[in-house]
């Protein structure tokens, strides 16, 4: 197994080109609203203009480079991802959230805790090692960030 | 000398020489991980350095890279893993001379050549830096402007795989960096009513995510089964080592040279050199042949190895002259330093040479550190290396999430680590470098900072790029760095038989 940079089939440059050749309509469009220099000149509107224009230039050069590149055989960077792995970093993602939700209402020990066993656990790890693995390290992000480096972290009923 | 006595007090701070220690360790366990790259332990790192000096704060990147690049060494040794992209180019050698029993002598090379890629990355540093800080006191607001855009021509032009996205990943970074006020009219630009977002995207939650949560996103997509460790036997291998450097110090010449060059050059790292140092010496070796093949070969393990290193160092010449980034890792450094209010450049080498000092000797202690920690490591590195995933990913995310928080104590924050780990998972995944992106995001306000300051002092009088000498020169550069792709296109067409190499 040589690591080379993966060649990516032609699907994802269609769909990248596509992207950000819209992303770039969109703020070329947006750049419009923005006000001009007292003396008439672009001012904020230019750079993210520029930029934009940019972005539809390079999208609609991908996207033609993936019609163009016919039967090229690439081997798929998807390959090998099963559906448990997609829910897998939908957990991840969704454990995020839930903190963001949760810290200020449970406190920072609970839900981080909970977060930590809950992902060691998705991930497969035994439950006696996640519970030991979550305490440490919410013990130890506790000390360093709230005692040592004074970061107020969310308190919650329980401390 | 004045201020080399003050950087050497610098340097006796008990705080300074524990944060050396810490990010040492840090960065070995770290490196020795496959997946987890010197990039990621940059951003995991920074929130705990956002707190420090600027000098211990660059200490602590500066050990915990030149340990990690190492450490992404002894995977590739023992399970063909990469433990960071710098030791991809060959991981293969590495791997076959350890089946073959020759794992000692293997590891034994690359710590050697990595101290020693490591200090003459830092010697080039010490010596190119002034001289280049001397020249750029002349630059003004319209040099600064070129050399920015040159910073981010040459980032496109060297990612890997294809360079039209590579363009797209810089203007992504580009795009990110226009969020907030603007600088001519304090504007809100996309912002949305959103008036946390008026300060701009923040920085440091945007490289956690982008490089920490991204990494947990594809590992948890595809996790990495329990791995089978070849065990060493480490008798007689300083011996060996020494032994092996002395035979190839062609290679570890030239590794040195190639590696000092690419690290130097903005937005190409330690992984890129490996890669070009391990080419060269293929091409100019006359066991060319057997590399990556069979027993694999201690050759390119002298000249890549001792590659990354250097470039790793030589990475802070543009950044420190000119606060151009040479690769991600000075590119987070550079944005945690902008930050806390030290704007590196010329002026930097005049008003604070103690902390120049202290860096060029952290450089050397750093490595010279390496020696003995770099020892241990390949001692311990069983067990390093059995280290299980689904604990460590868990651990990953809740660092991104109260590193990011810990910076403004917000949520924002996190949401941005959060939306820009997504970002970074999906660009990776569809073959879009992530260092454009970042090098956008930190040279974006300086391109349009010092535009917008030329034109408004001028009255929009565009000619000034064009017609002073540094400025001219600057764009000449840029339109060759531009060119390039095609004129070596060009040149492999007629030379078909070299293009294989």
């Amino acid at each position: 197994m040589t690591v080379e940079p993966a060649g990516v089939p032609r699907r994802h440059d269609l769909v990248g080109g596509l992207l950000a050749a819209a992303l770039g309509a969109a703020v070329v469009l947006h750049v419009q609203t923005f006000p001009e220099l007292p003396d008439g000149q672009p001012g904020p509107a230019l750079f993210p203009g520029i930029v934009g224009s940019l972005l539809v230039l390079f999208g609609l050069v991908l996207l033609v480079r993936g019609v163009l590149a016919r039967g090229t055989p690439a081997t798929d960077p998807d390959a090998g991802i099963t559906r448990q792995g997609r829910l897998r970093a939908l957990a991840v993602l969704g454990l995020v959230i839930g903190y963001i939700l949760l810290a200020e209402v449970l406190g920072f020990v609970v839900t981080m805790g909970v977060l930590l066993f809950l992902l060691m656990w998705l991930l497969g790890t035994r439950p006696l090692v996640a519970v030991l693995a979550t305490a440490a390290t919410t013990g130890f992000i506790f000390l360093v960030f709230e005692e040592l480096l004074l970061v107020p972290l969310p308190e919650g009923p329980f401390g | 000398m004045g201020d080399l006595a003050t950087a050497l007090g610098m340097l006796a701070d008990p705080t300074l020489v524990l944060v050396v220690l810490a990010s040492a360790v840090y960065g070995l366990f770290i490196g020795a991980i496959p997946g987890l790259s010197a990039t990621l332990a940059t951003a995991l790192l920074v929130p705990f350095v956002f707190f420090l000096d600027p000098l211990p704060a660059m200490a602590a990147v500066i050990t915990m890279s030149a340990m990690a690049i190492f450490a992404g060494d002894l995977p590739s040794a023992l399970v063909r893993m990469p433990g960071t992209p710098a030791s991809a180019a060959y991981t293969e050698d590495a791997y076959l001379q350890t089946r073959a029993g020759h794992g000692a002598r293997a590891l034994g090379v690359a710590l050697l050549g990595s101290v020693i890629g490591g200090i003459v990355g830092a010697v080039v540093l010490m010596v190119a830096a002034p001289l280049l800080a001397e020249f750029a006191l002349q630059f003004t607001s319209y040099e600064y402007f070129w050399v920015a855009v040159l910073g981010l021509t040459a980032s496109v032009v060297i990612s890997e795989g294809s360079q039209v996205k590579g363009a797209i990943s810089l203007l992504i970074g580009l795009l990110l960096a226009t969020v907030g006020i603007d600088i001519a009219l304090g504007y809100a630009r996309f912002t949305f009513g959103n008036v946390d977002l008026l300060q701009g995207i923040s920085f440091i939650p945007a490289m956690i995510g982008l490089f920490g949560l991204s990494e947990v996103l594809r590992n948890a997509m595809r996790p990495s089964g329990p791995v089978e460790v070849i065990r060493l036997r480490t008798q007689g291998m300083f011996r060996e080592t020494v032994h092996t450097l002395r035979r190839y110090w062609r290679g570890m010449v030239s590794g040195n040279a190639i590696g000092s060059w690419i690290g130097a050059l903005p937005g190409a790292g330690g992984d890129i050199a490996a890669w070009v140092s391990y080419a060269a010496t293929k091409n100019a070796s006359k066991e060319g042949h057997l590399f990556g093949k069979g027993e694999g070969h201690v050759e390119p393990i002298v000249s890549a190895g001792s590659a990354n290193n250097a470039a790793l160092a030589s990475a802070y010449v543009p950044t420190l002259v000119f606060g151009i980034p040479g690769d991600t890792i000075t590119a987070i450094l550079l944005g945690v330093l902008l930050v806390k209010g030290v704007q590196p450049g010329p002026e930097l080498f005049n008003s604070n040479a103690p902390l120049l000092y202290g860096v060029y000797l952290i450089f050397i202690l750093a490595n010279l550190l390496l020696i003995p920690l770099g020892y241990l490591a390949i001692k311990g590195s069983s067990w390093l290396l059995r280290v299980p995933t689904s604990v460590l990913m868990p651990v990953i995310v809740a660092f991104c999430v109260v590193g990011s928080f810990s910076i403004n104590n917000g949520y924002l924050e996190i949401v941005i680590m959060l939306t820009l780990g997504v970002l970074g998972y999906l660009l990776e995944r569809s073959g879009f470098p992530l260092a454009p992106v970042v090098l956008g995001l930190v040279l974006g306000p300086i391109v349009e900072k010092n535009f917008m300051q030329s034109v408004i002092k001028t009255n929009w009088d565009l000619s000034q790029f064009l017609t002073r000498p540094i400025s001219a020169v600057l764009l000449v550069v840029t339109v060759l760095v531009l060119g390039y792709p095609f004129l070596r296109g060009l040149v492999r067409r007629r030379r078909p038989v070299d293009a294989s190499g």
